[in-house]
Protein backbone atom coordinates (compact mmCIF):
# COMPACT_ATOMS: atom_id res chain seq x y z
CA UNK A 1 0.00 0.00 0.00
CA UNK A 2 1.66 3.75 -0.93
CA UNK A 3 -0.76 6.17 0.96
CA UNK A 4 1.13 9.00 1.74
CA UNK A 5 3.13 9.23 5.54
CA UNK A 6 0.76 10.87 7.51
CA UNK A 7 2.29 13.29 9.76
CA UNK A 8 1.04 14.47 13.31
CA UNK A 9 0.40 18.16 13.65
CA UNK A 10 3.70 19.36 14.81
CA UNK A 11 4.75 17.82 10.87
CA UNK A 12 6.60 14.50 12.64
CA UNK A 13 5.96 11.41 10.97
CA UNK A 14 5.72 7.57 11.86
CA UNK A 15 9.21 7.05 10.57
CA UNK A 16 11.36 10.42 12.17
CA UNK A 17 9.60 9.23 15.62
CA UNK A 18 10.59 5.50 14.93
CA UNK A 19 14.13 6.77 14.11
CA UNK A 20 14.52 9.15 17.01
CA UNK A 21 13.05 6.12 19.36
CA UNK A 22 15.32 3.67 17.73
CA UNK A 23 18.55 6.26 18.42
CA UNK A 24 17.58 6.09 22.08
CA UNK A 25 16.17 9.45 21.74
CA UNK A 26 19.49 10.57 20.88
CA UNK A 27 20.39 13.29 20.04
CA UNK A 28 17.84 15.43 22.11
CA UNK A 29 15.26 16.72 20.37
CA UNK A 30 13.44 19.56 22.00
CA UNK A 31 10.80 19.40 19.26
CA UNK A 32 9.84 16.23 19.92
CA UNK A 33 10.60 16.24 23.54
CA UNK A 34 8.67 19.24 24.74
CA UNK A 35 5.36 18.03 22.29
CA UNK A 36 2.88 16.13 23.99
CA UNK A 37 1.40 14.16 20.90
CA UNK A 38 5.17 13.09 19.98
CA UNK A 39 5.61 12.10 23.37
CA UNK A 40 2.22 10.26 23.38
CA UNK A 41 3.11 8.71 20.10
CA UNK A 42 6.62 7.85 20.98
CA UNK A 43 5.89 6.17 24.57
CA UNK A 44 3.09 3.81 22.51
CA UNK A 45 5.90 3.04 19.74
CA UNK A 46 7.98 2.12 22.86
CA UNK A 47 5.72 -0.30 23.71
CA UNK A 48 5.24 -1.78 20.67
CA UNK A 49 9.12 -2.12 19.92
CA UNK A 50 9.33 -3.73 23.26
CA UNK A 51 6.44 -6.62 22.24
CA UNK A 52 7.63 -6.92 19.11
CA UNK A 53 11.29 -7.62 20.56
CA UNK A 54 9.68 -10.42 23.07
CA UNK A 55 7.96 -11.92 20.16
CA UNK A 56 11.47 -12.00 18.17
CA UNK A 57 13.05 -13.53 21.21
CA UNK A 58 10.45 -15.57 21.71
CA UNK A 59 10.72 -16.85 18.05
CA UNK A 60 14.72 -17.15 18.57
CA UNK A 61 13.52 -20.82 20.85
CA UNK A 62 9.91 -21.94 19.54
CA UNK A 63 7.73 -19.13 18.10
CA UNK A 64 7.43 -17.68 14.75
CA UNK A 65 7.99 -13.70 14.24
CA UNK A 66 4.84 -11.68 13.56
CA UNK A 67 4.45 -10.57 10.25
CA UNK A 68 5.74 -7.21 9.51
CA UNK A 69 2.22 -5.95 8.05
CA UNK A 70 0.98 -6.94 11.97
CA UNK A 71 3.41 -4.74 13.70
CA UNK A 72 3.06 -1.91 10.98
CA UNK A 73 -0.48 -1.95 10.99
CA UNK A 74 -0.77 -1.31 14.77
CA UNK A 75 1.97 1.12 14.42
CA UNK A 76 -0.33 3.09 11.63
CA UNK A 77 -3.05 2.95 13.95
CA UNK A 78 -0.67 4.28 16.72
CA UNK A 79 0.27 6.98 14.23
CA UNK A 80 -3.62 8.08 13.44
CA UNK A 81 -4.78 7.54 16.99
CA UNK A 82 -2.26 10.44 18.66
CA UNK A 83 -2.95 13.10 16.50
CA UNK A 84 -4.57 15.51 18.91
CA UNK A 85 -7.87 14.85 17.76
CA UNK A 86 -10.83 16.53 19.06
CA UNK A 87 -10.91 18.58 22.75
CA UNK A 88 -13.04 16.16 25.33
CA UNK A 89 -14.72 18.97 27.50
CA UNK A 90 -14.58 18.39 31.34
CA UNK A 91 -16.49 20.94 33.56
CA UNK A 92 -16.44 23.66 35.19
CA UNK A 93 -18.47 25.98 37.42
CA UNK A 94 -16.94 29.07 36.34
CA UNK A 95 -18.62 30.22 32.47
CA UNK A 96 -14.67 32.04 32.49
CA UNK A 97 -13.36 28.69 32.50
CA UNK A 98 -12.84 25.97 29.86
CA UNK A 99 -10.95 22.64 30.34
CA UNK A 100 -10.89 19.93 27.79
CA UNK A 101 -8.75 16.73 27.79
CA UNK A 102 -7.17 16.03 24.00
CA UNK A 103 -8.65 12.68 22.16
CA UNK A 104 -4.98 11.70 21.27
CA UNK A 105 -4.50 11.69 25.07
CA UNK A 106 -7.63 9.64 25.88
CA UNK A 107 -6.42 7.12 23.08
CA UNK A 108 -2.85 6.71 24.48
CA UNK A 109 -4.27 6.11 27.88
CA UNK A 110 -6.40 3.86 26.80
CA UNK A 111 -3.31 1.86 25.10
CA UNK A 112 -1.04 2.31 28.03
CA UNK A 113 -3.96 0.78 30.34
CA UNK A 114 -4.34 -2.22 28.16
CA UNK A 115 -0.64 -2.85 28.08
CA UNK A 116 -1.08 -3.77 31.51
CA UNK A 117 -2.82 -6.85 30.61
CA UNK A 118 -0.73 -9.75 29.58
CA UNK A 119 -1.29 -11.36 26.57
CA UNK A 120 -3.13 -8.83 24.88
CA UNK A 121 -2.42 -6.19 22.29
CA UNK A 122 -4.65 -3.07 21.57
CA UNK A 123 -4.73 -3.15 17.14
CA UNK A 124 -7.13 -0.01 16.90
CA UNK A 125 -8.53 2.15 19.27
CA UNK A 126 -11.84 4.89 18.64
CA UNK A 127 -13.85 6.75 20.38
CA UNK A 128 -17.25 6.78 18.44
CA UNK A 129 -20.27 9.66 19.16
CA UNK A 130 -20.27 13.52 19.55
CA UNK A 131 -17.15 12.97 22.39
CA UNK A 132 -16.59 16.68 21.84
CA UNK A 133 -20.03 17.72 22.67
CA UNK A 134 -21.00 17.38 26.63
CA UNK A 135 -23.26 15.05 28.04
CA UNK A 136 -23.28 12.99 24.66
CA UNK A 137 -22.87 9.29 24.44
CA UNK A 138 -19.46 7.81 23.06
CA UNK A 139 -18.74 4.28 22.30
CA UNK A 140 -15.26 3.12 22.32
CA UNK A 141 -14.49 0.68 19.75
CA UNK A 142 -11.43 -1.95 20.72
CA UNK A 143 -9.59 -4.03 18.29
CA UNK A 144 -6.86 -6.86 19.61
CA UNK A 145 -4.87 -9.25 19.59
CA UNK A 146 -4.59 -11.98 22.11
CA UNK A 147 -1.26 -14.31 22.98
CA UNK A 148 -2.02 -17.74 21.51
CA UNK A 149 -3.16 -20.45 24.68
CA UNK A 150 -4.54 -16.88 26.74
CA UNK A 151 -8.22 -17.33 26.83
CA UNK A 152 -10.26 -14.78 25.36
CA UNK A 153 -13.14 -13.81 26.98
CA UNK A 154 -11.64 -13.46 30.32
CA UNK A 155 -8.84 -10.86 28.06
CA UNK A 156 -11.80 -9.16 26.78
CA UNK A 157 -13.34 -8.85 29.98
CA UNK A 158 -10.32 -7.80 31.65
CA UNK A 159 -9.84 -4.92 28.68
CA UNK A 160 -13.47 -3.66 29.11
CA UNK A 161 -12.76 -3.15 32.93
CA UNK A 162 -9.09 -1.79 32.86
CA UNK A 163 -10.65 0.68 29.82
CA UNK A 164 -13.71 1.75 31.34
CA UNK A 165 -12.04 2.23 34.79
CA UNK A 166 -8.91 4.60 33.45
CA UNK A 167 -11.69 6.34 31.12
CA UNK A 168 -14.15 6.34 34.28
CA UNK A 169 -10.90 8.03 36.44
CA UNK A 170 -9.54 10.71 33.62
CA UNK A 171 -12.72 12.08 31.37
CA UNK A 172 -16.49 12.88 32.16
CA UNK A 173 -17.16 11.19 28.79
CA UNK A 174 -20.84 9.13 29.17
CA UNK A 175 -19.38 5.63 27.86
CA UNK A 176 -22.29 3.32 26.91
CA UNK A 177 -20.41 0.92 25.45
CA UNK A 178 -16.50 -0.34 24.94
CA UNK A 179 -16.83 -2.79 22.51
CA UNK A 180 -13.76 -5.56 22.08
CA UNK A 181 -13.42 -7.28 18.81
CA UNK A 182 -10.24 -9.96 19.18
CA UNK A 183 -9.32 -10.30 15.38
CA UNK A 184 -6.35 -11.88 16.02
CA UNK A 185 -3.54 -14.44 17.99
CA UNK A 186 -0.29 -14.28 18.10
CA UNK A 187 2.53 -16.19 18.86
CA UNK A 188 1.08 -19.42 17.35
CA UNK A 189 2.79 -22.27 15.96
CA UNK A 190 1.45 -24.04 13.42
CA UNK A 191 2.46 -27.93 13.41
CA UNK A 192 2.47 -28.34 9.47
CA UNK A 193 3.13 -24.14 8.05
CA UNK A 194 4.48 -21.28 9.65
CA UNK A 195 2.84 -18.63 8.76
CA UNK B 1 -7.29 24.51 47.74
CA UNK B 2 -4.78 26.59 48.94
CA UNK B 3 -5.02 30.34 48.68
CA UNK B 4 -2.61 32.39 46.49
CA UNK B 5 -1.41 36.27 46.43
CA UNK B 6 -2.78 37.59 43.01
CA UNK B 7 -0.46 38.32 40.88
CA UNK B 8 -0.06 40.70 37.20
CA UNK B 9 -0.79 38.73 34.24
CA UNK B 10 2.90 39.24 32.93
CA UNK B 11 4.73 36.67 35.10
CA UNK B 12 3.75 33.51 33.73
CA UNK B 13 6.77 31.87 35.24
CA UNK B 14 4.78 32.17 38.80
CA UNK B 15 1.41 30.96 37.69
CA UNK B 16 3.18 28.09 35.67
CA UNK B 17 5.02 27.37 38.99
CA UNK B 18 1.84 27.02 40.82
CA UNK B 19 0.52 25.31 38.13
CA UNK B 20 2.90 22.83 38.97
CA UNK B 21 2.33 22.66 42.30
CA UNK B 22 -0.91 21.73 41.73
CA UNK B 23 -1.11 17.35 42.97
CA UNK B 24 -1.50 14.98 40.03
CA UNK B 25 0.18 17.70 37.61
CA UNK B 26 3.31 16.29 35.77
CA UNK B 27 4.48 18.79 33.53
CA UNK B 28 3.16 22.28 31.71
CA UNK B 29 4.03 22.53 28.38
CA UNK B 30 4.81 25.00 25.88
CA UNK B 31 2.16 27.11 24.12
CA UNK B 32 1.04 25.99 20.47
CA UNK B 33 -0.05 29.04 19.27
CA UNK B 34 2.95 30.79 17.10
CA UNK B 35 2.31 34.13 18.06
CA UNK B 36 2.22 32.81 21.56
CA UNK B 37 5.53 31.37 20.88
CA UNK B 38 7.07 34.35 18.46
CA UNK B 39 8.43 35.65 21.96
CA UNK B 40 10.20 32.28 22.27
CA UNK B 41 11.30 32.05 18.85
CA UNK B 42 13.34 34.88 19.07
CA UNK B 43 14.95 34.44 22.00
CA UNK B 44 16.03 31.05 20.43
CA UNK B 45 17.58 32.67 18.04
CA UNK B 46 19.57 35.34 20.06
CA UNK B 47 20.90 32.90 22.75
CA UNK B 48 21.06 29.51 20.35
CA UNK B 49 18.95 27.85 23.21
CA UNK B 50 16.37 25.78 20.82
CA UNK B 51 14.18 24.45 23.65
CA UNK B 52 10.94 26.78 23.71
CA UNK B 53 10.12 27.31 27.81
CA UNK B 54 6.93 25.14 29.27
CA UNK B 55 4.76 27.50 30.66
CA UNK B 56 1.40 29.07 31.29
CA UNK B 57 0.82 31.52 28.64
CA UNK B 58 -0.95 34.50 29.30
CA UNK B 59 -1.82 37.18 26.63
CA UNK B 60 -4.33 39.82 26.57
CA UNK B 61 -6.97 39.91 24.29
CA UNK B 62 -9.24 43.30 24.07
CA UNK B 63 -9.02 44.01 27.73
CA UNK B 64 -9.35 40.27 28.86
CA UNK B 65 -6.50 38.36 30.45
CA UNK B 66 -6.49 35.23 28.49
CA UNK B 67 -4.46 31.98 30.65
CA UNK B 68 -3.33 29.29 28.55
CA UNK B 69 -2.29 25.92 30.36
CA UNK B 70 -1.51 22.61 28.49
CA UNK B 71 -0.88 20.46 30.99
CA UNK B 72 0.36 16.57 31.61
CA UNK B 73 -1.73 15.05 34.46
CA UNK B 74 -0.55 11.83 36.40
CA UNK B 75 -2.36 8.55 35.56
CA UNK B 76 -2.66 8.22 39.27
CA UNK B 77 -4.01 11.32 39.77
CA UNK B 78 -8.41 12.18 38.79
CA UNK B 79 -7.56 13.89 35.73
CA UNK B 80 -10.91 16.09 35.91
CA UNK B 81 -10.19 17.16 39.32
CA UNK B 82 -6.92 17.86 38.79
CA UNK B 83 -7.62 20.25 35.89
CA UNK B 84 -10.28 22.12 37.99
CA UNK B 85 -7.48 22.53 40.53
CA UNK B 86 -5.74 24.15 37.78
CA UNK B 87 -7.98 26.59 36.88
CA UNK B 88 -8.76 27.70 40.22
CA UNK B 89 -5.07 28.28 41.26
CA UNK B 90 -4.72 30.37 37.81
CA UNK B 91 -8.33 32.11 38.43
CA UNK B 92 -6.84 33.07 42.39
CA UNK B 93 -3.66 34.51 41.51
CA UNK B 94 -5.50 36.75 38.79
CA UNK B 95 -6.52 40.43 39.95
CA UNK B 96 -10.14 39.39 40.34
CA UNK B 97 -11.61 43.04 39.10
CA UNK B 98 -9.78 41.98 35.95
CA UNK B 99 -11.30 40.17 32.85
CA UNK B 100 -10.33 36.73 32.72
CA UNK B 101 -10.58 33.66 30.69
CA UNK B 102 -8.22 30.84 31.40
CA UNK B 103 -8.13 27.92 29.18
CA UNK B 104 -7.01 24.80 29.92
CA UNK B 105 -5.97 21.43 28.00
CA UNK B 106 -5.07 18.33 29.48
CA UNK B 107 -2.65 17.01 26.45
CA UNK B 108 -1.13 14.17 28.43
CA UNK B 109 -1.91 11.16 30.75
CA UNK B 110 0.90 10.13 32.02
Amino acid sequence: MNEPEPTLECGKTVEELGDYLAADRTPYDPTIETCPVCLNELRALARVSRLSGDLLAQDAATLPAPPDTWLQAIMHNIHREMRAGRDLPLRHPDPRVRITVTEGAVLALIRAAADDLDGLIVGKCELLGDADRPGASVDVHLTASVRWGRPIPELSTALRDVVSTALGRHTELDIAAVDVTIEDLHGYVATKEVR
Amino acid sequence: MTSADPVDAGPSDVLTERVLAVAGVERVFPPTALTARLPDLVAALATGKLEPPSRVDVSDTDGTTVVNARIATRRESDTPRTARQVADTLMESLDQAAAVSIRIRVVQIT
